[in-house]
């Protein structure tokens, strides 16, 4: 398979999205906001993205990608995303002084934490794993499953003061901002990123967002092939595979398509943000639909019981990396995970959780399960591993600072 | 002596050495009515996440009929007590249960808004609140029991048990208040707020709100088995919406409005009673109640809320009136 015409690009996943009888996106797809004129093979930059006030912060977007949402009052600044890096990384900000954000987002994971289920700075255990946080930026909400959660600097919150579980286990704004403000080295950071301001919550959590809005990955091999043009940098086993994720056997790309490889998408100069929610079938655990509690998805937010197992569909760009997979790790293995969208839901037979998740009323219609040969396997697997982007993993810009 | 003084449930269960002992009697308690006030859905409100220019609206409602001009004022202190029954609360004390399971109490913490007194008639007058840092903003004031000792170690060191405030003069005989924090500012960012709205405990990340109550009680190592514990957040649950597309709303507002009748506030106590609360359960075993799922079923109604539509009951068992000396001082 050749690669498609450079200015095509994801465009084309676009355009197989919209022939799909199924889309619900009145907004267009993701390509619809590429940047006028950009072409492949240039970075472009956000300057015409309608948020002036990012000028003030180089973007390095990879081809293709559109400018991201910034809001209006937490402009992108160098200076932002260099503070908030130092937070990130800084165990400071949780109550024991053991763990950071860090700490469950590893950058040579994709901002994952490489365990199924996250353990917070008391050894709780979290029901669900630590996302990726690569290119979170354009995450139309945050979180596995919560239907309004849109703001990276509200969600910062969740992990410092949540306590069911305790991830950072701070217990007081108040007491955070003292503590911060008693930290010599900090002020002109400080200082430099918001001017006139004391250390804050409000300041902390800025800049924090500010760095994850800086995490952005979309120069995987996979990347130089299509969009750059680059021929050989995915193997003809990967662009058999990314033709298998395209087609209406296998369903990948319903989604799993775009830029951000999700269907979950949000970016600047879009008024009407998808924020889709899939049951795939991974539970049935009273044969009525339901997952096992606590993570019940979107329906533990809205009380909704046709949400029941809605999760967001997280990105597929380094998903080499971020195993075990699903909300809760409770699969090992991609090549597993294709097994579970063959059946049609997983179904499992004793024990916990166990149920028929292909008879999942509630399940999504994308998962109709299908039948894979053992080459189409290699070459789905081999089209996903081309999603691995290693400058991103390994980018001294998102680097631990203090180190 | 009022009539819940006089019908506080008597300790019936031996003494333990070192040990409070509290005891459950639901049908001698004296449950006061809990209004249908403020049982409605939410409605989207103006302060959504982080959004600039919206301006939280702090300003206590104006809600009894308008009043002579210019009413002498009068401070006024609305003291709240725990207790475990008949036994005072605090975080390092302990407390038997029926069953013979000791535990403490590990949390207490509700937030209360648009406090009023009541005149002989029945006619309410708002309490103005004082502007108290960090405990009283506007409508809202946060009562704080827990002092981050014994089995509260999770919790903060600072307590606060009044809402202060000024009331016109007058001779008042009950007390009225509303759980929660006001819909307004639920779902705004607690980083723009003054505090106690800003983070911390009492914020709800995962549904973008407050915990207007926060009770919790855990079970110690014994005889009687695996020690339990029981855990109880209330706040406005089954949420819907986008802050930054017109707001958040909430299906079940799970706020109500507490009626208690011959309250005066020069000589008697609010007793909040978390023995009454977690009163007949195994602590054995663990309970927890986030605002939803089956578990919630019996507390929410001690509290006086219906879990179903988070609509206000018409009895609550949480709160009654004792006297100032009774429980934590």
């Amino acid at each position: 398979m050749r690669p498609r015409s450079v200015s095509s690009g994801y465009v084309s996943v676009l355009a197989v999205v919209l022939l799909g009888a199924c889309t619900t996106s009145s907004s267009g797809g993701p390509a619809a906001a590429l940047p006028p004129g950009s072409t492949a093979g240039e970075d472009s930059g956000a300057s015409d993205a309608g948020v002036s006030e990012a000028a003030t912060y180089a973007w390095q977007l990879p081809p293709g990608f559109p400018a991201p949402r910034v809001p209006e009052d937490n402009p992108m600044t160098a200076a932002k995303v260099e503070l908030g890096r130092r937070l990130f990384y800084d165990t400071r900000l949780s109550e024991n002084g053991t763990y950071s954000c860090a700490t469950c987002h590893l950058q040579a994971l994709a901002f994952t934490e490489g365990k199924g289920r996250a353990v917070g700075s008391t050894g709780q255990v979290h029901p669900r794993g630590s996302m990726s946080l690569a290119n979170v930026a354009y995450a139309a909400t945050l979180t596995w499953g919560h239907p309004f959660l849109d703001s990276l600097e509200r969600q910062a919150q969740l992990p410092m003061f949540g306590d069911t579980p305790v991830e950072l286990g701070l217990r007081s704004q108040a007491e955070l901002e003292q503590r911060l403000r008693e930290i010599p080295e900090y002020a002109p950071w400080f200082a430099e990123a918001f001017p006139g301001e004391a250390p804050s919550l409000l300041a902390i959590e800025r800049a924090i967002a500010s760095f994850e809005r800086s995490l952005i990955s979309g120069r995987a091999p996979f990347d130089r092939w299509l969009v750059a043009g680059e021929d050989g940098a995915i193997s003809e086993s990967a662009k058999r595979g990314y033709a298998l994720f395209n087609t209406e056997t296998f369903e990948c790309y319903h989604c799993h398509g775009g830029f951000a490889f999700t269907d979950h998408v949000v970016y600047a100069d879009e008024a009407f943000p998808q924020t889709l929610f899939h049951n795939t079938g991974l539970y049935n655990v009273d044969g009525q639909g339901s997952f096992p509690a606590p993570n019940t998805g979107v329906e533990s937010v809205t009380g909704n019981p046709a949400d029941m197992g809605r999760f967001k569909a997280p990105t597929l760009r380094n998903i080499e990396v971020t195993a075990p997979y699903m909300h809760d790790g409770s699969i090992a293995t991609l090549s597993e995970v294709l097994d579970h969208y063959a059946a049609g839901g997983r179904t499992i037979a004793a024990g916990e959780g166990a149920g028929v998740g292909s008879a999942n009323p509630l399940k999504s219609n994308f998962v109709r399960g299908f039948r894979m040969t053992e080459a189409e396997r290699v070459d789905l697997l081999a089209f996903l591993t081309s999603l691995t982007d290693v400058e991103f993993l390994t980018s001294p810009e998102h680097s631990d600072p203090w180190q | 002596m009022t009539e819940s003084h006089a019908s506080r449930f008597s300790s019936s269960f031996l003494v333990v050495p070192a040990l409070a002992c509290w005891a459950i009697c639901f049908a001698c308690s004296s449950p006061h009515t809990a209004g249908p006030r403020s049982d409605e859905p939410e409605t989207p409100g103006s302060a959504g996440s982080g959004a600039a220019g919206s301006e939280p609206i702090l300003e206590a409602p104006v809600r009894a009929p308008p009043l002579d001009a210019a009413p002498a004022q009068r401070p006024v202190r609305i003291r709240f007590r725990a207790v475990v029954g008949d036994e005072p609360f605090a975080c390092g004390a302990t407390y038997l249960d029926p069953g013979g399971v000791a535990f403490s109490g590990a949390d207490l913490r509700a937030f209360v808004q648009d406090v009023g007194l009541l005149d002989a008639d029945g006619v309410e007058h708002p309490v103005a609140l004082d502007v108290r840092a960090p405990w009283q903003q506007g409508s809202v004031a946060l009562i704080d029991f827990e002092d981050g000792s014994g089995a509260c170690a999770a919790g903060t060191r600072d307590v606060n048990l009044e809402v202060s405030g000024t009331v016109p003069e007058g001779d008042y005989r009950g007390l009225v208040f509303s759980n929660g924090v006001p819909e307004q500012l639920n779902h705004a960012d607690p980083a723009q707020l003054p505090p106690p709205l800003q983070a911390g405990s009492m914020t709800w990340g995962w549904l973008l709100g407050y915990r207007f109550l926060m009770a919790e009680v855990v079970a110690l190592p014994g005889d009687a088995g695996a020690p339990g514990s029981a855990l109880l957040h209330v706040g406005s649950s089954a949420c819907a919406g986008n802050p930054s597309q017109g707001g958040v709303v909430c299906a079940r507002a799970n706020r109500n409005r507490v009626r208690l009748d011959d309250f005066d506030p020069d000589e008697d106590a609010v007793l909040v009673d978390l023995g009454r609360l977690f009163a007949g359960i195994d602590l054995t075993r663990l309970w927890t109640c986030h605002s939803s799922g089956a578990e919630c079923e019996l507390f929410f109604g001690r509290v006086g809320l219906d879990l179903a539509t988070g609509s206000a009951l018409e009895r609550q068992d949480l709160y009654r009136v004792g006297a100032l000396d009774e429980g934590q001082r």
